[in-house]
């Protein structure tokens, strides 16, 4: 049986120059599309075997197109066409999944010899249930650098010293998460952080319960010890410090990956910490088997004593996507 | 013979049986569901600790028991092999919050989900739903006495 490939480009003259490359070569189908949406419809419909996709594309742009196929299929083989002086693009591509680029104009030599190339590659891109010890060791220092930008913005707010130890980076099995933290019928109070972008995961921010008071002394300038239940505005500055923390640390993240990272409105919650947990660690398991946790510790001084733990969460395939982006040997 | 009674933890994504004086527990249960069986026969009681609705949306898994359809599978099966049969077995359900409400992110509103899926997977294996308390927005701990039946849900908040 021959080879499915689908192509989307809005010129009918680059069609026409693939479809005439590949004709008489065992190319089974050669289906077209000139948009993303058409493509995106086509990829499901179809299931090609390898994928053509054009950069600059009318409506949804070459990478939004790349990011929801690799999202339907992660094994997918999609190739971009990009014209010179598209270096960026290319690396947020290779990013986001793609095996391979062909620059514009090409030859059909250049053509059909990427595309069997990369056909004929052995299962390159086979994704391991592991992380190797080199590719965790990246990760961790991800982690500890952005975590240290948001002991600094901590520093900043309640006018101490915050030391930042990095606990653990490790990819931890979904039902294995809550066990981090021990005694899952502790109170504390989470700060809860979808991010989207290039990447998707979460940040959950736990304050232990005395933590989360004394941080809310300190923020709303009250004696040590005062606050002993939330109000309304010790919520609103737990959020606040949670924000401005998250923010911290994701702009790090974003800076070290090289990748657009957009953080969202986060919400607070104060309960049991087995339950907080659970329930953003089922965000995961919605979509993956296991996550990339990276638990950190802030602590403040010793006579503010504030302790807090981060946790960043993405499942293996964006924890692949991110080591892709630090130009890690990923999966090989 | 006399035995002295025995808090057994089920974490999440187990499933045990026991039987009379042991009682069975969970704890900081969120957008789980803790699905507890009864036979007030036999005193035997099982519980399991599910994350996530459905096996059949899900690759293969390494542990099944975080499915709520196979660990409910799983705790019939335990009750079947200690004599039970499901005519006298009765279920209660506790868990399926949502501990972050207000962001109204779509994969957080698993505990609903995992709740009708419970249900529905009940009805399918003929088991009686004899109490519930689910959904809102706070964690529980729940404690199940294979003695009397009896399941008790601790908050904290």
């Amino acid at each position: 049986m021959g080879t499915k490939m689908l192509i989307v480009d809005d010129s009918a003259f680059t069609r026409r120059v693939v479809r005439n490359a590949l004709n008489g070569r065992g190319y089974r189908e050669v289906i077209e599309a000139e948009n993303g949406e058409e493509g995106l419809r086509k990829y499901e419909t179809e299931k090609p075997d390898v994928v053509l996709l054009d950069i600059i594309l009318p409506g949804l742009h070459g990478t939004e197109v790349l990011k929801n196929i690799m999202n339907m299929d992660e094994n997918a083989k999609v190739i971009m066409l990009t014209a010179v002086g598209q270096e960026k693009t290319m690396k947020v591509c290779n990013i986001l999944g793609s095996v391979g680029y062909i620059v514009k104009p090409f030859d059909e030599r250049k053509l059909v010899d990427t595309v069997e190339k990369i056909l004929h590659a052995k299962e390159k891109r086979k994704r391991l249930a592991k992380l190797t010890e080199f590719e965790e060791e990246a990760l961790r220092e991800v982690g500890h650098i952005s975590a240290q930008h948001a002991g600094t913005a901590l520093s900043k707010m309640i006018g101490k010293v915050v030391k930042v130890e990095l606990l653990a980076a490790t990819l931890t099995s979904l039902d294995g998460l809550p066990k981090l933290i021990g005694n899952r019928e502790a109170l504390v109070s989470g700060i809860y952080l979808p991010i989207t972008g290039d990447l998707s995961g979460s940040l959950l921010v736990i304050f232990p319960e005395k933590s989360a008071f004394t941080l809310v002394d300190v923020l709303l300038k009250k004696e040590m010890g005062t606050t002993k239940e939330f109000g309304e505005m010790g919520k609103s500055a737990l959020s606040e410090a949670g924000n401005i923390l998250a923010g911290n640390c994701l702009t790090a993240l974003s800076h070290a990956l090289g990748m657009h990272l957009v953080e969202h409105v986060p919400e607070f919650a104060h309960d049991m910490v087995g339950a907080l947990i659970d329930n953003v660690a089922v965000a995961f398991g919605q979509e993956a088997e296991r996550a990339l946790t990276i638990q950190v510790e802030l602590n403040a001084g010793k006579k503010i004593k504030v302790t807090g733990y981060f946790f960043l969460l993405f499942a293996l395939k964006e924890a692949r996507a991110m080591l892709r982006a630090l130009g890690a040997k990923a999966g090989v | 013979m006399y035995n002295i009674p025995e808090d057994i933890v089920v974490d999440t994504a187990q499933v045990k049986v026991t039987q009379a004086p042991n009682r069975l527990v969970a704890l900081g249960v969120g957008s789980c569901v803790v699905i507890t069986l009864h036979d007030p026969m036999l005193k035997v009681g099982a519980m399991a600790h599910a994350m996530l609705p459905d096996s059949t949306e899900h690759g293969p898994t390494i542990n099944p028991f975080k499915f709520a359809d196979l660990a409910i599978d799983a705790i019939i099966k335990k009750m079947e092999f200690l004599g039970s049969n499901r005519q006298n077995m009765k279920a209660k359900i506790v868990g399926g919050a949502n501990m972050f409400p207000n962001l109204g992110h779509e994969s957080l509103r698993a505990g609903e989900e995992n709740v009708l899926a419970v249900k529905e997977k009940l009805r399918k294996e003929r088991i009686s739903l004899a109490g519930e308390v689910v959904g809102g927005s706070v964690g529980r701990s729940v404690d199940f006495d294979t003695v009397s039946g009896i399941v008790t849900v601790r908050v904290k908040i």
